[in-house]
């Protein structure tokens, strides 16, 4: 089988509760599941690992660290505390966070900050360039809080910053970037909810 | 009560919420993330409110979606399978990893510069039960000898079996790391420090690991950058079985 690099994303969106008894049979020792979570998931991880490390060498590694860690703690997964993507998005945006502060003093990251235009530091003839990306995504979950919050929110958890470098960026008080990203955090789950509320209804 | 629990009792409930926000978000320093970890290990409602923001988390990664290359895919699956493989094999020799780390170790950059190596992987701790076994197993041992020390508020224990050909280096409230370093363990061996892996304490700063077979002269702890490194860089504590 030949598969380019470039082909299309086939996002095998699997329903949370196929990837939940994904999950459960790779911690149950089933062979043939990790695979399967693996095409329906993998995407996700990349994708979050990137946006967050703006990096693909270094975004294929921690996607490689991630999955290893699935695989070996699947057995700590526990459904009634929330869903697999959850479980497993939460691993990867941790380690692509770690890698972020690792990777950079404090410092050097302010400066890269400063000069920083999203689009100059992707290689705009790569597929993963972040026009298109971007655009999708603004009018995904962050579109529906108020500029503000989704600044904060995108901050912290796109860019990886503390809340505290949160803070310095917006030239804001940290008070006041812990309340932006709370709240909005707190309207987003209000939002995401009430969504999916109408959608099971409808 | 632990003094962690009263000083987030004293932020207040709304406080505690920020806090528990930032945290399902990642945005807190090591810190205040291993405090609010202590707090959500005693407190079922904020590891509620956690666990739903978690859940909230998703939606903000949602339209990112990229397909890794395929040769990573083969990556990833490779290496799950020879990680199956080496606990799944009953007939493999005791304590398989050791040996096979120390030869990748012992063998050089070409081979450290292979996928593993570099992504840390080889050093990174396996939470699979065998080893669990393998580490029971030594603790219990007729000829368990202990060998114990402190750093800062660790309490280091080291138990070696010389007819098991193995040891155990046990880690009790060892502080927690600070961002982008992790603790490595080492065993002494009589041509050098070999990698015993990475030292992920859990919440209450525990952890333990097998050490390399019999011929070991001693056990360190080492900070390295995140990932672990080759060789030791900054030892922190060290112990001689003598
Ligand atoms: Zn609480």
């Amino acid at each position: 089988m030949t598969m380019s690099e470039d082909e299309p994303a086939s996002p095998a969106t699997a329903s949370p509760d196929v990837l939940r008894e994904l999950l459960l049979a790779v911690a149950g020792g089933d062979a043939e599941a990790f695979p399967r979570l693996y095409d329906s998931t993998s995407a996700r991880v990349f994708g979050l690992v990137l946006r967050v490390l703006r990096d693909r060498a270094q975004s294929e590694e921690v996607t490689q660290e991630v999955y290893l860690e699935v695989f070996r703690q699947a057995s700590g997964f526990d459904p009634s505390r929330g869903s697999a993507l959850a479980w497993i998005l939460t691993m990867a945006h941790r380690r692509a966070v770690d890698r972020v502060r690792a990777s950079q003093s404090q410092s050097d990251r302010d400066v890269a900050y400063e000069s920083r235009s999203t689009v100059e530091l992707f290689d705009p003839t790569s597929e993963t360039a972040l026009d298109g990306i971007e655009a999708r995504h603004v009018r995904g979950a962050l579109s529906q809080l108020s500029d503000r919050q989704s600044e904060a929110i995108r901050l912290a958890y796109l860019d990886g910053l503390t809340q505290s470098q949160v803070a310095k960026h917006l030239d804001i008080p940290l008070g006041t970037a812990k309340t932006r990203i709370r709240d909005g955090l707190l309207a987003l789950r209000r939002i995401m909810s009430a969504e999916y509320t109408r959608k099971e209804e409808g | 009560m632990s003094e962690t629990g009263a000083s987030l009792r004293d932020h207040g409930h709304e406080n505690l919420e920020s806090l528990v926000a930032a945290y399902a978000l990642d945005a807190l320093d090591p810190s205040e993330s291993a405090e609010v970890e202590a707090h959500l290990a005693t407190c079922p409602e904020c590891r509620e409110l956690a666990d739903s923001l978690r859940e909230t988390t998703v939606d903000l990664s949602q339209g990112l979606e990229s397909t890794p290359p395929a040769a990573l895919r083969d990556r990833i699956l490779e290496a799950v399978s020879a990680d199956q493989d080496a606990h799944e094999t009953p007939e493999e020799p005791r304590l398989p990893r050791r040996p096979r780390r120390r030869t990748v170790l012992a063998g050089g950059f070409a081979l450290a510069a292979s996928a593993l190596v570099a992504t840390g992987l080889v050093v990174a701790r396996p939470w699979r039960s065998q080893e669990d076994k393998d580490i029971d197993e030594v603790l219990a041992a007729d000829d368990a000898r202990e060998y114990t020390t402190t750093w800062r508020s660790a309490r280091i224990t080291a138990v070696r079996s010389p007819s098991l050909g193995s040891a155990v280096l046990k880690v009790e409230d060892l502080p927690a790391v600070t961002a982008g370093k992790d603790y490595q363990a080492w065993s002494k061996m009589s041509d050098g420090p070999v990698s015993a892996g990475l030292l992920r304490p859990d919440d209450d700063g525990n952890a333990r690991t097998l050490l390399s077979a019999g011929s070991a002269e001693g056990a360190a702890i080492s900070l390295e950058p995140a990932g672990g490194s080759e060789q030791p860089t900054t030892v922190l504590v060290a112990l001689d079985f003598s």
